[in-house]
Protein backbone atom coordinates (compact mmCIF):
# COMPACT_ATOMS: atom_id res chain seq x y z
CA UNK A 1 0.00 0.00 0.00
CA UNK A 2 2.93 2.33 0.72
CA UNK A 3 4.16 1.67 -2.81
CA UNK A 4 0.71 2.44 -4.21
CA UNK A 5 0.55 5.70 -2.28
CA UNK A 6 3.99 6.81 -3.41
CA UNK A 7 3.17 5.92 -7.02
CA UNK A 8 0.02 8.01 -6.79
CA UNK A 9 1.93 10.91 -5.26
CA UNK A 10 4.30 10.76 -8.22
CA UNK A 11 1.31 10.88 -10.57
CA UNK A 12 0.20 14.09 -8.87
CA UNK A 13 3.50 15.88 -9.38
CA UNK A 14 2.98 18.84 -11.66
CA UNK A 15 -0.77 18.83 -11.12
CA UNK A 16 -2.05 21.85 -9.23
CA UNK A 17 -4.56 20.79 -6.58
CA UNK A 18 -6.51 23.80 -5.29
CA UNK A 19 -6.44 24.48 -1.56
CA UNK A 20 -9.06 24.56 -0.22
CA UNK A 21 -10.25 21.97 -2.69
CA UNK A 22 -12.50 23.17 -5.50
CA UNK A 23 -13.74 20.62 -8.02
CA UNK A 24 -14.49 23.20 -10.72
CA UNK A 25 -10.97 24.58 -10.56
CA UNK A 26 -9.44 21.13 -10.43
CA UNK A 27 -11.47 19.96 -13.43
CA UNK A 28 -10.34 23.06 -15.32
CA UNK A 29 -6.74 22.22 -14.39
CA UNK A 30 -7.13 18.70 -15.80
CA UNK A 31 -8.83 19.99 -18.93
CA UNK A 32 -5.97 22.43 -19.39
CA UNK A 33 -3.37 19.70 -18.93
CA UNK A 34 -5.09 17.52 -21.52
CA UNK A 35 -5.88 20.38 -23.87
CA UNK A 36 -9.50 19.28 -24.21
CA UNK A 37 -12.73 19.92 -22.34
CA UNK A 38 -13.74 17.80 -19.38
CA UNK A 39 -17.48 17.60 -18.80
CA UNK A 40 -18.96 16.39 -15.51
CA UNK A 41 -22.49 15.12 -15.79
CA UNK A 42 -24.90 13.54 -13.30
CA UNK A 43 -26.38 10.26 -14.39
CA UNK A 44 -29.29 9.45 -12.09
CA UNK A 45 -31.11 6.16 -11.89
CA UNK A 46 -28.11 3.83 -11.80
CA UNK A 47 -28.77 0.62 -9.92
CA UNK A 48 -26.35 -1.04 -7.53
CA UNK A 49 -25.06 -3.31 -10.29
CA UNK A 50 -23.94 -0.39 -12.44
CA UNK A 51 -20.80 1.66 -11.90
CA UNK A 52 -21.45 4.79 -9.83
CA UNK A 53 -19.05 6.75 -12.02
CA UNK A 54 -17.99 6.48 -15.64
CA UNK A 55 -15.25 8.15 -17.60
CA UNK A 56 -15.76 8.22 -21.32
CA UNK A 57 -13.08 9.61 -23.61
CA UNK A 58 -14.12 10.60 -27.08
CA UNK A 59 -11.65 11.86 -29.68
CA UNK A 60 -12.34 15.47 -28.67
CA UNK A 61 -13.39 15.53 -25.00
CA UNK A 62 -13.58 13.71 -21.69
CA UNK A 63 -16.94 12.99 -20.09
CA UNK A 64 -17.29 12.01 -16.45
CA UNK A 65 -20.68 10.69 -15.38
CA UNK A 66 -21.54 10.18 -11.76
CA UNK A 67 -24.40 8.88 -9.67
CA UNK A 68 -25.85 11.98 -8.01
CA UNK A 69 -28.01 10.04 -5.54
CA UNK A 70 -25.43 10.16 -2.78
CA UNK A 71 -23.85 12.75 -0.50
CA UNK A 72 -22.09 15.73 -2.12
CA UNK A 73 -18.67 14.65 -0.83
CA UNK A 74 -19.17 11.12 -2.14
CA UNK A 75 -20.37 12.40 -5.51
CA UNK A 76 -17.29 14.58 -5.66
CA UNK A 77 -15.12 11.56 -4.85
CA UNK A 78 -16.75 9.54 -7.63
CA UNK A 79 -15.82 12.30 -10.09
CA UNK A 80 -12.28 12.43 -8.70
CA UNK A 81 -11.96 8.65 -9.13
CA UNK A 82 -12.73 9.03 -12.82
CA UNK A 83 -10.35 11.96 -13.15
CA UNK A 84 -7.73 9.79 -11.47
CA UNK A 85 -8.20 7.21 -14.24
CA UNK A 86 -7.52 10.02 -16.71
CA UNK A 87 -4.37 11.10 -14.87
CA UNK A 88 -3.12 7.52 -14.69
CA UNK A 89 -3.84 6.91 -18.35
CA UNK A 90 -5.86 3.81 -17.54
CA UNK A 91 -7.72 1.96 -20.24
CA UNK A 92 -10.03 -1.03 -20.34
CA UNK A 93 -10.29 -2.93 -23.56
CA UNK A 94 -13.88 -3.68 -24.50
CA UNK A 95 -15.41 -1.78 -21.61
CA UNK A 96 -16.91 0.77 -23.97
CA UNK A 97 -18.87 -1.76 -25.94
CA UNK A 98 -19.90 -3.55 -22.75
CA UNK A 99 -21.28 -0.43 -21.13
CA UNK A 100 -22.61 1.24 -24.27
CA UNK A 101 -23.28 -1.58 -26.75
CA UNK A 102 -25.19 0.62 -29.18
CA UNK A 103 -22.49 3.27 -29.51
CA UNK A 104 -20.05 3.25 -32.40
CA UNK A 105 -16.76 1.97 -30.89
CA UNK A 106 -14.87 4.52 -33.02
CA UNK A 107 -16.61 7.29 -31.09
CA UNK A 108 -15.25 6.12 -27.76
CA UNK A 109 -11.53 6.17 -27.19
CA UNK A 110 -11.73 4.80 -23.67
CA UNK A 111 -14.30 4.00 -21.01
CA UNK A 112 -13.82 3.16 -17.37
CA UNK A 113 -16.31 2.86 -14.57
CA UNK A 114 -16.06 2.93 -10.77
CA UNK A 115 -17.42 -0.33 -9.39
CA UNK A 116 -15.39 -1.89 -6.59
CA UNK A 117 -11.65 -1.84 -5.99
CA UNK A 118 -10.79 -5.33 -7.16
CA UNK A 119 -8.31 -4.48 -9.90
CA UNK A 120 -4.96 -2.70 -9.75
CA UNK A 121 -6.31 0.13 -11.91
CA UNK A 122 -9.30 0.65 -9.64
CA UNK A 123 -7.17 0.67 -6.51
CA UNK A 124 -4.77 3.14 -8.05
CA UNK A 125 -7.58 5.45 -9.15
CA UNK A 126 -9.21 5.20 -5.74
CA UNK A 127 -5.97 6.02 -3.91
CA UNK A 128 -5.17 8.88 -6.27
CA UNK A 129 -8.68 10.33 -5.86
CA UNK A 130 -8.30 10.13 -2.07
CA UNK A 131 -4.90 11.84 -2.17
CA UNK A 132 -6.25 14.61 -4.37
CA UNK A 133 -9.12 15.32 -1.99
CA UNK A 134 -6.98 15.17 1.16
CA UNK A 135 -3.98 17.02 -0.23
CA UNK A 136 -2.84 19.75 2.12
CA UNK A 137 -1.70 23.21 1.22
CA UNK A 138 0.83 23.01 -1.62
CA UNK A 139 4.34 23.79 -0.36
CA UNK A 140 5.36 27.41 -0.86
CA UNK A 141 8.94 28.53 -1.21
CA UNK A 142 9.20 31.35 1.31
CA UNK A 143 10.83 31.59 4.74
CA UNK A 144 7.53 31.19 6.62
CA UNK A 145 6.61 28.00 4.76
CA UNK A 146 10.13 26.63 5.13
CA UNK A 147 10.25 27.20 8.88
CA UNK A 148 6.67 25.96 9.25
CA UNK A 149 7.57 22.78 7.40
CA UNK A 150 10.61 22.25 9.59
CA UNK A 151 8.53 22.74 12.74
CA UNK A 152 5.97 20.22 11.53
CA UNK A 153 3.24 22.50 10.23
CA UNK A 154 2.09 21.89 6.63
CA UNK B 1 17.72 23.35 39.14
CA UNK B 2 14.35 21.58 39.29
CA UNK B 3 13.10 23.89 36.55
CA UNK B 4 16.20 23.26 34.45
CA UNK B 5 15.77 19.51 34.94
CA UNK B 6 12.14 19.73 33.88
CA UNK B 7 13.06 21.69 30.77
CA UNK B 8 15.77 19.18 30.01
CA UNK B 9 13.25 16.33 30.28
CA UNK B 10 10.88 18.15 27.92
CA UNK B 11 13.76 18.77 25.52
CA UNK B 12 14.61 15.07 25.34
CA UNK B 13 10.94 14.24 24.77
CA UNK B 14 10.85 16.70 21.87
CA UNK B 15 14.05 15.20 20.44
CA UNK B 16 12.60 11.68 20.57
CA UNK B 17 9.27 12.84 19.14
CA UNK B 18 11.07 14.52 16.27
CA UNK B 19 13.21 11.48 15.42
CA UNK B 20 11.07 10.71 12.32
CA UNK B 21 12.01 14.14 10.94
CA UNK B 22 15.49 12.77 10.32
CA UNK B 23 13.88 11.21 7.26
CA UNK B 24 12.63 14.65 6.23
CA UNK B 25 14.39 17.51 4.49
CA UNK B 26 17.67 19.17 5.41
CA UNK B 27 16.05 21.91 7.49
CA UNK B 28 14.31 19.34 9.68
CA UNK B 29 17.54 17.42 10.18
CA UNK B 30 19.49 20.56 11.10
CA UNK B 31 16.79 21.58 13.58
CA UNK B 32 16.92 18.12 15.15
CA UNK B 33 20.71 18.34 15.53
CA UNK B 34 20.27 21.81 17.06
CA UNK B 35 17.88 20.44 19.69
CA UNK B 36 20.16 17.47 20.32
CA UNK B 37 23.17 19.74 20.85
CA UNK B 38 21.13 21.91 23.25
CA UNK B 39 20.05 18.82 25.19
CA UNK B 40 23.59 17.43 25.37
CA UNK B 41 24.95 20.78 26.56
CA UNK B 42 22.42 21.01 29.39
CA UNK B 43 22.73 17.31 30.27
CA UNK B 44 26.51 17.57 30.57
CA UNK B 45 26.34 20.81 32.53
CA UNK B 46 23.51 20.02 34.94
CA UNK B 47 25.42 17.81 37.49
CA UNK B 48 28.18 20.44 37.78
CA UNK B 49 25.65 23.24 38.12
CA UNK B 50 23.89 21.36 40.91
CA UNK B 51 27.19 20.72 42.72
CA UNK B 52 28.50 24.26 42.14
CA UNK B 53 31.52 22.76 40.37
CA UNK B 54 33.18 23.53 37.03
CA UNK B 55 31.01 22.72 34.01
CA UNK B 56 32.81 20.34 31.62
CA UNK B 57 34.23 22.00 28.52
CA UNK B 58 32.31 19.40 26.47
CA UNK B 59 29.08 21.13 27.53
CA UNK B 60 30.41 24.44 26.20
CA UNK B 61 31.43 22.78 22.94
CA UNK B 62 27.91 21.34 22.57
CA UNK B 63 26.58 24.85 23.14
CA UNK B 64 28.74 26.12 20.28
CA UNK B 65 27.48 23.32 18.01
CA UNK B 66 23.91 24.25 18.99
CA UNK B 67 24.55 27.88 18.09
CA UNK B 68 26.13 26.88 14.77
CA UNK B 69 23.20 24.64 13.84
CA UNK B 70 20.81 27.47 14.74
CA UNK B 71 22.69 29.69 12.28
CA UNK B 72 22.58 26.95 9.65
CA UNK B 73 18.86 26.46 10.23
CA UNK B 74 18.17 30.18 9.82
CA UNK B 75 20.33 30.24 6.70
CA UNK B 76 18.39 27.35 5.19
CA UNK B 77 15.06 28.94 6.06
CA UNK B 78 15.89 32.41 4.80
CA UNK B 79 18.14 31.26 1.95
CA UNK B 80 20.82 33.68 3.16
CA UNK B 81 24.21 33.37 4.82
CA UNK B 82 27.53 32.00 3.60
CA UNK B 83 27.82 28.33 4.41
CA UNK B 84 31.61 28.19 4.06
CA UNK B 85 32.14 31.15 6.39
CA UNK B 86 29.80 29.63 8.96
CA UNK B 87 31.73 26.35 8.98
CA UNK B 88 35.13 28.10 9.10
CA UNK B 89 33.98 30.26 12.02
CA UNK B 90 32.64 27.39 14.09
CA UNK B 91 35.78 25.31 13.45
CA UNK B 92 37.94 28.25 14.55
CA UNK B 93 35.85 28.81 17.69
CA UNK B 94 35.91 25.12 18.65
CA UNK B 95 39.65 24.85 17.99
CA UNK B 96 40.39 27.91 20.11
CA UNK B 97 38.22 26.72 23.01
CA UNK B 98 39.70 23.21 22.98
CA UNK B 99 43.24 24.60 22.85
CA UNK B 100 42.76 27.08 25.70
CA UNK B 101 41.00 24.57 27.90
CA UNK B 102 43.75 22.00 27.27
CA UNK B 103 46.65 24.38 27.80
CA UNK B 104 45.42 26.74 30.53
CA UNK B 105 42.34 25.00 31.92
CA UNK B 106 38.95 26.68 32.29
CA UNK B 107 37.13 27.25 35.56
CA UNK B 108 33.47 28.01 35.46
CA UNK B 109 32.22 27.60 39.02
CA UNK B 110 30.96 30.86 40.56
CA UNK B 111 33.35 30.49 43.48
CA UNK B 112 36.42 30.09 41.20
CA UNK B 113 35.39 33.00 38.99
CA UNK B 114 34.87 35.19 42.05
CA UNK B 115 38.45 34.47 43.05
CA UNK B 116 39.69 35.72 39.71
CA UNK B 117 39.81 35.01 35.96
CA UNK B 118 43.17 34.83 34.15
CA UNK B 119 43.51 36.44 30.68
CA UNK B 120 43.41 33.12 28.81
CA UNK B 121 40.09 32.27 30.44
CA UNK B 122 38.77 35.76 29.71
CA UNK B 123 39.57 35.16 26.04
CA UNK B 124 37.90 31.72 26.22
CA UNK B 125 34.70 33.11 27.70
CA UNK B 126 34.63 36.09 25.38
CA UNK B 127 34.92 33.90 22.28
CA UNK B 128 32.45 31.33 23.64
CA UNK B 129 29.75 33.75 24.80
CA UNK B 130 30.39 36.10 21.88
CA UNK B 131 29.76 33.32 19.37
CA UNK B 132 26.60 32.27 21.21
CA UNK B 133 25.40 35.89 21.33
CA UNK B 134 25.87 36.46 17.60
CA UNK B 135 24.10 33.20 16.66
CA UNK B 136 21.23 33.79 19.08
CA UNK B 137 20.75 37.39 17.95
CA UNK B 138 20.61 36.32 14.31
CA UNK B 139 18.25 33.42 15.16
CA UNK B 140 16.00 35.45 17.44
CA UNK B 141 15.64 38.35 15.02
CA UNK B 142 14.97 35.99 12.11
CA UNK B 143 12.29 34.08 14.05
CA UNK B 144 10.65 37.37 15.05
CA UNK B 145 10.73 38.70 11.50
CA UNK B 146 9.22 35.49 10.07
CA UNK B 147 6.60 35.37 12.85
CA UNK B 148 5.25 38.72 11.72
CA UNK B 149 4.32 37.16 8.37
CA UNK B 150 2.59 34.17 10.01
CA UNK B 151 -1.16 34.08 10.58
CA UNK B 152 -2.19 34.21 14.23
CA UNK B 153 -2.21 30.79 15.81
CA UNK B 154 0.13 28.10 17.01
CA UNK B 155 2.78 28.78 14.37
CA UNK B 156 3.00 32.50 15.06
CA UNK B 157 2.94 31.94 18.82
CA UNK B 158 5.64 29.29 18.54
CA UNK B 159 7.90 31.46 16.43
CA UNK B 160 7.50 34.42 18.78
CA UNK B 161 8.33 32.18 21.73
CA UNK B 162 11.44 30.92 19.90
CA UNK B 163 12.44 34.51 19.12
CA UNK B 164 11.93 35.60 22.74
CA UNK B 165 13.81 32.58 24.04
CA UNK B 166 16.75 33.18 21.70
CA UNK B 167 16.96 36.84 22.69
CA UNK B 168 16.84 35.98 26.41
CA UNK B 169 19.72 33.53 26.01
CA UNK B 170 21.50 36.21 23.93
CA UNK B 171 21.11 38.59 26.88
CA UNK B 172 22.54 35.91 29.18
CA UNK B 173 25.54 35.37 26.92
CA UNK B 174 26.28 39.10 26.64
CA UNK B 175 25.87 39.57 30.40
CA UNK B 176 28.16 36.66 31.15
CA UNK B 177 30.84 37.96 28.76
CA UNK B 178 30.67 41.45 30.28
CA UNK B 179 30.93 40.07 33.83
CA UNK B 180 33.94 37.91 32.88
CA UNK B 181 35.70 40.80 31.14
CA UNK B 182 35.09 43.09 34.13
CA UNK B 183 36.35 40.47 36.58
CA UNK B 184 39.32 39.70 34.34
CA UNK B 185 40.24 43.39 34.31
CA UNK B 186 40.35 43.37 38.09
CA UNK B 187 36.89 44.62 39.02
CA UNK B 188 35.74 42.81 42.16
CA UNK B 189 32.58 40.80 41.41
CA UNK B 190 30.86 38.08 43.41
CA UNK B 191 29.77 35.48 40.85
CA UNK B 192 27.84 33.52 43.50
CA UNK B 193 25.49 36.52 43.51
CA UNK B 194 25.51 37.39 39.80
CA UNK B 195 25.40 33.89 38.32
CA UNK B 196 21.95 32.94 39.68
CA UNK B 197 20.54 36.21 38.34
CA UNK B 198 21.73 35.74 34.77
CA UNK B 199 20.99 32.01 34.89
CA UNK B 200 17.30 32.90 35.18
CA UNK B 201 17.60 34.52 31.74
CA UNK B 202 19.21 31.39 30.30
CA UNK B 203 16.70 28.99 31.85
CA UNK B 204 13.66 31.05 30.83
CA UNK B 205 15.09 31.50 27.36
CA UNK B 206 15.69 27.79 26.93
CA UNK B 207 12.15 27.02 28.13
CA UNK B 208 10.65 29.48 25.63
CA UNK B 209 12.85 28.20 22.79
CA UNK B 210 11.91 24.55 23.38
CA UNK B 211 8.23 25.30 23.95
CA UNK B 212 8.08 27.56 20.90
CA UNK B 213 9.52 24.82 18.72
CA UNK B 214 7.09 22.26 20.10
CA UNK B 215 3.85 24.29 20.02
CA UNK B 216 3.20 24.09 16.25
CA UNK B 217 3.89 20.35 16.25
CA UNK B 218 1.62 19.92 19.27
CA UNK B 219 -1.23 21.50 17.35
CA UNK B 220 -0.67 18.83 14.68
CA UNK B 221 -0.84 16.16 17.36
CA UNK B 222 -4.24 17.51 18.40
CA UNK B 223 -5.37 17.24 14.78
CA UNK B 224 -4.16 13.65 14.57
CA UNK B 225 -5.85 12.73 17.85
CA UNK B 226 -9.13 14.23 16.63
CA UNK B 227 -8.86 12.18 13.43
CA UNK B 228 -8.23 9.01 15.43
CA UNK B 229 -11.23 9.74 17.66
CA UNK B 230 -13.38 10.07 14.54
CA UNK B 231 -11.92 6.86 13.09
CA UNK B 232 -12.93 5.04 16.26
CA UNK B 233 -16.37 6.64 16.33
CA UNK B 234 -17.03 5.59 12.72
CA UNK B 235 -15.78 2.06 13.24
CA UNK B 236 -19.13 0.39 14.10
CA UNK B 237 -20.78 1.65 10.92
CA UNK B 238 -17.70 1.11 8.78
CA UNK B 239 -17.29 -2.40 10.18
CA UNK B 240 -20.84 -3.28 9.17
CA UNK B 241 -20.20 -2.03 5.63
CA UNK B 242 -16.87 -3.83 5.49
CA UNK B 243 -18.50 -7.13 6.44
CA UNK B 244 -21.19 -6.63 3.80
CA UNK B 245 -18.89 -5.32 1.05
CA UNK B 246 -15.30 -6.42 1.73
CA UNK B 247 -14.16 -5.34 -1.74
CA UNK B 248 -14.81 -1.70 -1.00
CA UNK B 249 -11.98 -1.46 1.57
CA UNK B 250 -8.90 0.05 -0.06
CA UNK B 251 -6.57 0.04 2.94
CA UNK B 252 -6.66 -2.69 5.62
CA UNK B 253 -6.83 -0.69 8.88
CA UNK B 254 -3.88 -2.34 10.62
CA UNK B 255 -1.53 -1.76 7.69
CA UNK B 256 -2.83 1.76 7.18
CA UNK B 257 -2.13 2.59 10.83
CA UNK B 258 1.46 1.40 10.43
CA UNK B 259 2.15 2.94 7.05
CA UNK B 260 0.25 6.24 7.45
CA UNK B 261 1.10 7.44 10.94
CA UNK B 262 1.28 11.24 10.52
CA UNK B 263 -1.32 13.97 10.24
CA UNK B 264 -1.66 13.54 6.47
CA UNK B 265 -2.04 9.79 6.97
CA UNK B 266 -4.74 10.23 9.61
CA UNK B 267 -6.58 12.65 7.32
CA UNK B 268 -6.36 10.18 4.45
CA UNK B 269 -7.57 7.27 6.60
CA UNK B 270 -10.52 9.26 7.91
CA UNK B 271 -11.46 10.29 4.40
CA UNK B 272 -11.28 6.67 3.24
CA UNK B 273 -13.50 5.59 6.11
CA UNK B 274 -16.15 8.13 5.14
CA UNK B 275 -15.98 7.21 1.45
CA UNK B 276 -16.15 3.48 2.17
CA UNK B 277 -19.19 3.96 4.40
CA UNK B 278 -20.82 6.00 1.63
CA UNK B 279 -19.90 3.34 -0.94
CA UNK B 280 -21.67 0.79 1.23
CA UNK B 281 -24.71 3.03 1.68
CA UNK B 282 -24.86 3.57 -2.07
CA UNK B 283 -24.85 -0.17 -2.65
CA UNK B 284 -27.49 -0.64 0.07
CA UNK B 285 -29.74 2.05 -1.36
CA UNK B 286 -31.91 -0.37 -3.33
CA UNK B 287 -32.51 -2.43 -0.18
CA UNK B 288 -33.85 0.55 1.73
CA UNK B 289 -37.62 0.67 1.41
CA UNK B 290 -39.13 4.10 0.93
CA UNK B 291 -40.66 5.27 4.17
CA UNK B 292 -44.09 6.83 4.36
CA UNK B 293 -44.32 10.41 5.56
CA UNK B 294 -42.10 13.38 4.82
CA UNK B 295 -39.44 12.76 2.22
CA UNK B 296 -36.71 14.41 4.24
CA UNK B 297 -36.56 14.60 7.99
CA UNK B 298 -35.24 17.83 9.36
CA UNK B 299 -31.91 16.89 10.94
CA UNK B 300 -31.37 20.50 12.01
CA UNK B 301 -33.82 19.99 14.85
CA UNK B 302 -31.29 17.64 16.37
CA UNK B 303 -28.17 19.54 15.48
CA UNK B 304 -27.46 17.35 12.49
CA UNK B 305 -25.82 18.72 9.37
CA UNK B 306 -28.10 20.74 7.19
CA UNK B 307 -29.37 19.11 4.04
CA UNK B 308 -26.82 19.31 1.27
CA UNK B 309 -27.17 22.72 -0.18
CA UNK B 310 -25.81 22.97 -3.71
CA UNK B 311 -22.22 24.16 -3.74
CA UNK B 312 -20.46 25.42 -6.79
CA UNK B 313 -17.56 23.00 -6.45
CA UNK B 314 -19.66 19.90 -5.89
CA UNK B 315 -21.35 18.15 -8.77
CA UNK B 316 -25.07 18.58 -8.44
CA UNK B 317 -27.79 16.58 -10.13
CA UNK B 318 -29.07 18.12 -13.29
CA UNK B 319 -26.32 20.67 -13.78
CA UNK B 320 -26.91 21.86 -17.33
CA UNK B 321 -23.88 21.82 -19.58
CA UNK B 322 -24.62 23.24 -23.00
CA UNK B 323 -23.40 21.58 -26.17
CA UNK B 324 -22.64 18.31 -24.44
CA UNK B 325 -24.29 15.10 -25.53
CA UNK B 326 -26.47 13.71 -22.73
CA UNK B 327 -26.02 10.01 -22.04
CA UNK B 328 -29.39 8.47 -21.59
CA UNK B 329 -30.95 11.35 -23.46
CA UNK B 330 -30.41 10.66 -27.10
CA UNK B 331 -27.37 8.43 -26.70
CA UNK B 332 -28.47 4.97 -27.67
CA UNK B 333 -27.35 2.18 -25.43
CA UNK B 334 -26.52 4.30 -22.40
CA UNK B 335 -28.27 3.63 -19.08
CA UNK B 336 -31.65 5.31 -19.06
CA UNK B 337 -32.89 7.14 -15.97
CA UNK B 338 -36.10 5.62 -14.73
CA UNK B 339 -38.64 8.16 -15.84
CA UNK B 340 -41.41 8.58 -13.33
CA UNK B 341 -39.63 6.59 -10.63
CA UNK B 342 -40.68 7.73 -7.17
CA UNK B 343 -38.06 10.00 -5.66
CA UNK B 344 -37.90 7.84 -2.55
CA UNK B 345 -37.71 9.05 1.01
CA UNK B 346 -35.39 8.89 3.97
CA UNK B 347 -35.88 6.35 6.73
CA UNK B 348 -38.96 7.28 8.78
CA UNK B 349 -38.23 9.45 11.81
CA UNK B 350 -40.50 8.91 14.78
CA UNK B 351 -41.73 12.06 16.51
CA UNK B 352 -38.99 13.48 18.70
CA UNK B 353 -36.47 10.93 17.43
CA UNK B 354 -32.93 11.81 16.36
CA UNK B 355 -32.75 11.45 12.55
CA UNK B 356 -29.41 9.71 13.03
CA UNK B 357 -31.23 6.89 14.85
CA UNK B 358 -33.67 6.56 11.94
CA UNK B 359 -30.77 6.50 9.48
CA UNK B 360 -29.00 3.80 11.51
CA UNK B 361 -32.22 1.78 11.68
CA UNK B 362 -32.58 2.10 7.89
CA UNK B 363 -29.02 0.88 7.38
CA UNK B 364 -29.55 -2.10 9.68
CA UNK B 365 -32.79 -2.99 7.88
CA UNK B 366 -31.16 -2.67 4.44
CA UNK B 367 -28.26 -4.86 5.54
CA UNK B 368 -30.71 -7.49 6.81
CA UNK B 369 -32.75 -7.41 3.61
CA UNK B 370 -29.62 -7.76 1.50
CA UNK B 371 -28.25 -10.59 3.65
CA UNK B 372 -31.59 -12.40 3.41
CA UNK B 373 -31.46 -12.14 -0.38
CA UNK B 374 -34.69 -10.17 -0.56
CA UNK B 375 -35.62 -8.44 -3.79
CA UNK B 376 -34.73 -4.76 -4.09
CA UNK B 377 -37.28 -2.47 -2.49
CA UNK B 378 -39.76 -0.85 -4.81
CA UNK B 379 -39.89 2.03 -4.39
CA UNK B 380 -36.44 2.34 -2.87
CA UNK B 381 -35.74 4.91 -0.20
CA UNK B 382 -32.84 7.28 0.06
CA UNK B 383 -30.45 8.32 2.74
CA UNK B 384 -30.71 11.55 4.68
CA UNK B 385 -29.12 14.55 3.00
CA UNK B 386 -25.92 15.90 4.47
CA UNK B 387 -23.79 19.01 4.07
CA UNK B 388 -21.07 19.21 1.42
CA UNK B 389 -17.97 19.32 3.57
CA UNK B 390 -15.88 16.57 5.11
CA UNK B 391 -16.68 17.96 8.56
CA UNK B 392 -20.43 17.66 7.82
CA UNK B 393 -20.00 14.04 6.75
CA UNK B 394 -17.87 13.10 9.74
CA UNK B 395 -20.25 14.78 12.20
CA UNK B 396 -23.33 13.15 10.70
CA UNK B 397 -21.88 9.67 10.18
CA UNK B 398 -20.40 9.74 13.69
CA UNK B 399 -23.91 10.15 15.08
CA UNK B 400 -25.30 7.49 12.77
CA UNK B 401 -22.47 5.14 13.76
CA UNK B 402 -23.15 5.70 17.48
CA UNK B 403 -26.86 5.01 16.90
CA UNK B 404 -26.00 1.90 14.86
CA UNK B 405 -23.81 0.60 17.68
CA UNK B 406 -26.63 1.12 20.18
CA UNK B 407 -29.01 -0.82 17.91
CA UNK B 408 -26.69 -3.77 18.40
Amino acid sequence: MEGLRRRCERRLRGVRVPHPFDLDNFSAEIAGLRGRPLHRMPLPGLGSGAPCGIWMATPTADYVFYDPDTSPLHAEHIVLHEIAHILCGHTAAGAGTALFPDLDPALIASVLGRAGHTTAQEREAEMLASLIRTAGRPPQDDPLSRIAGALGVP
Amino acid sequence: MIITGTILGALWVVILARLPTLRGDRRQRVLWVNLLACALAVTLALPALIAGADVPVAAHLCGVVAAHTLLRFISLVTATGRTGLQYLTVIAVLTFMITVSAVAGVHSSPRAQTDGIPPAEVAYWTVFEGYLAVALAVGGLACGRIARAAPSGALRGGLLAMASGSLLIFTYAVSKAVLVILRGSGTPLDFTVWEPVITVLRTTGLALYVAGGAVPAASRVREVLAAYRSLLALRPLWGAMRRAFPDMVLMPPARAALELPGAAGARLRLYRRVIEIRDGMLALREHLPAAPGPAHPDPSQHGAPQPGAPRPDVPQPGTPQPDVPQPGVGWPGTPQPEVGRPAGSCPAVHPGEDPAVAEARGIAAALRRRAAGEAPADPAGRWAPVGPDMADEVAWLTRVSAAYRRLG
